[in-house]
């Protein structure tokens, strides 16, 4: 009698069942192992964009920086020194005697010419931090910057809030520079005729919505290096208070911007 | 399966015990607190081994032996998945399940099959719920991807113990009372099982032997 006549059927039934079972759990362990390689070694490359991300982010950041260095170095050099080096010509011009005839002419040039001067230092002041928020508060503020946009412009600004929960001056900074860059792009490049600004207190936070009605644009994918400079200054200043925003647009029917400030 | 060969991995399956047992002893300065509960799984496994060759040298029916041994085994083996798998799955659910299987298991050692035969339906039931617990285990550590040198946590080997041992018993547990065409049939279901039994001895010294990543 050979070996399989031997066990009988049913034995040879439970083998192969066994068998199948083995399989599965070998196969099982297999997949296991597998994946938990393939997940480690894709989490290992998104840090790896993360990190790359994060590190153009300080760039920009160096890069603005420098910009804003240079803007203000050429606004102290270009007008402030030049409007200083002619007031300096006029008063030399007053100590000579032969300034006498046109003295008092000479007089009130170089008075304007200090006013202008005066001026340009609280001009350079003002884009340096906003001297509002420090004795106005973040609401006036606010409220100021919409008044000179509608004025400047001809563009319908409205501007609604219900209560603002308090925020250090770091925030305040960051969201009047944001609404800045914002209002910036909607009348570089928006061609809209309306925004509605809206701020919010959540039982989680503060919550900044802005919306105009422009062209709308595409917007480019989290996390993309490629992304405008405007969005760049924006992602790092709502980084930097650790606030989480998202843009929305449709072409031709503008564009949606919430930011959410966590308490 | 040859008779002498089934009887022969027989008994090199009742001493791999050994193994495990030497590997914890060896390490056991720098056990950890799930690697002593894995230490202790061991013991309960020699415990039971050395009463049941006890019993059966004495010609007394050790079978009931077993039924106690599946509970407590599937008891400690839980307590042993509970350390990784709270709060994945709560803790309430696996002390349940305890609680229900030991119910289970009375069952089929008072009405089912009775106390002095094999208990077939707790030792099938503790597989499937064994292997549950495992696939649970290997799920959850695909999710958080916390773990990342495998082959340096003990829970990873001892899964791979039980996962084979019990898939490939379970279908044994399951028909071993009903398998009575010959005696080389039965020897050579329980030979595979002792097979098993080696690799799951393996799986519990490599568990032991190995210093977790921290």
């Amino acid at each position: 009698m050979d070996k399989t006549s031997e066990l009988g059927w049913p034995v040879l039934l439970i083998l192969i069942g066994i068998l199948i079972m083995l399989l599965l759990a070998i196969a099982v362990i297999a997949f296991f192992l597998v994946y938990q390689k393939r997940l480690f070694a894709q989490e290992e490359s998104l840090r790896a964009i993360e990190t790359a991300y994060q590190k153009e982010l300080l760039q920009h950041s160096f890069v603005t920086q420098e910009a804003e260095r240079k803007r203000i170095a050429s606004d102290l050099h270009d007008d402030l020194g030049s409007i200083l080096s002619a007031t300096k010509i006029y008063l030399y011009q007053l100590n000579q005697k032969q300034a006498a005839p046109n003295y008092q002419n000479l007089k009130k040039e170089a008075t304007e010419l200090v006013d202008t001067a005066i001026n340009q230092v609280r001009s350079i002041s003002h884009n340096l931090f906003p001297p509002d928020l420090e004795h106005l508060g973040f609401l006036s503020t606010i409220e100021n910057f919409c008044q000179r946009i509608q004025k400047m412009n001809n563009i319908d600004l409205s501007f609604h809030y219900d209560s603002i929960p308090s925020l250090t001056k770091q925030q305040e900074l960051m969201l009047y520079r944001i609404l800045q860059e914002l209002v910036n792009n909607t009348l570089k490049h928006a061609q809209a005729t309306q925004i509605k600004l809206l701020y919010k207190t959540l039982p989680k936070g503060f919550r900044m919505k802005y919306q105009d009605n422009g062209v709308g644009f595409e917007i480019p994918p989290k996390k993309n290096a490629n992304k405008g400079i405007g969005i760049k200054n924006i992602e790092s200043r709502a980084n930097a208070i650790n606030a989480t925003f998202q843009f929305q647009s449709t072409a031709d029917e503008g564009m949606w911007f919430t930011l959410d400030l966590p308490r | 399966m040859s008779k002498s060969f089934a009887i022969l991995i027989m008994m090199l399956s009742v001493y791999s015990i050994s193994i495990p047992l030497l590997s914890g002893i060896y390490r056991i300065k720098h056990l950890t607190e799930l690697q002593r509960l894995i230490g202790l799984s061991v013991l309960l496994s020699l415990g039971g081994e050395l009463i049941g060759i006890f019993l059966a040298k004495a010609g007394i029916n050790n079978l009931y032996v077993f039924h106690t041994f599946t509970v407590l085994q599937f008891a400690l083996l839980t307590l042993i998945m509970e350390k990784e798998l709270v709060p994945f799955v709560s803790k309430r659910t696996l002390r349940g399940l305890m609680v229900g299987f030991t119910i289970l298991a009375l069952f089929d050692a008072f009405w089912w099959n009775g106390i002095e035969n094999f208990n077939n339906y707790a030792r099938t039931i503790s597989s499937i719920l064994l292997i549950s617990l495992v696939i649970l285990f290997f799920y959850k550590t695909l999710q958080e991807l916390r773990i990342k040198n495998l082959e340096r946590e003990p829970l990873f080997w001892l899964s791979i113990g039980i996962l084979i041992y019990h898939s490939g018993s379970s279908l044994i547990f399951l028909f071993s009372n009903y398998v009575k065409t010959s005696e080389l049939a039965l020897l050579t279901l329980w030979g595979i099982h002792a097979i098993f039994n080696i690799f799951l001895n393996i799986s519990y010294a490599i568990a032991l032997w190995i210093r977790p990543a921290s």
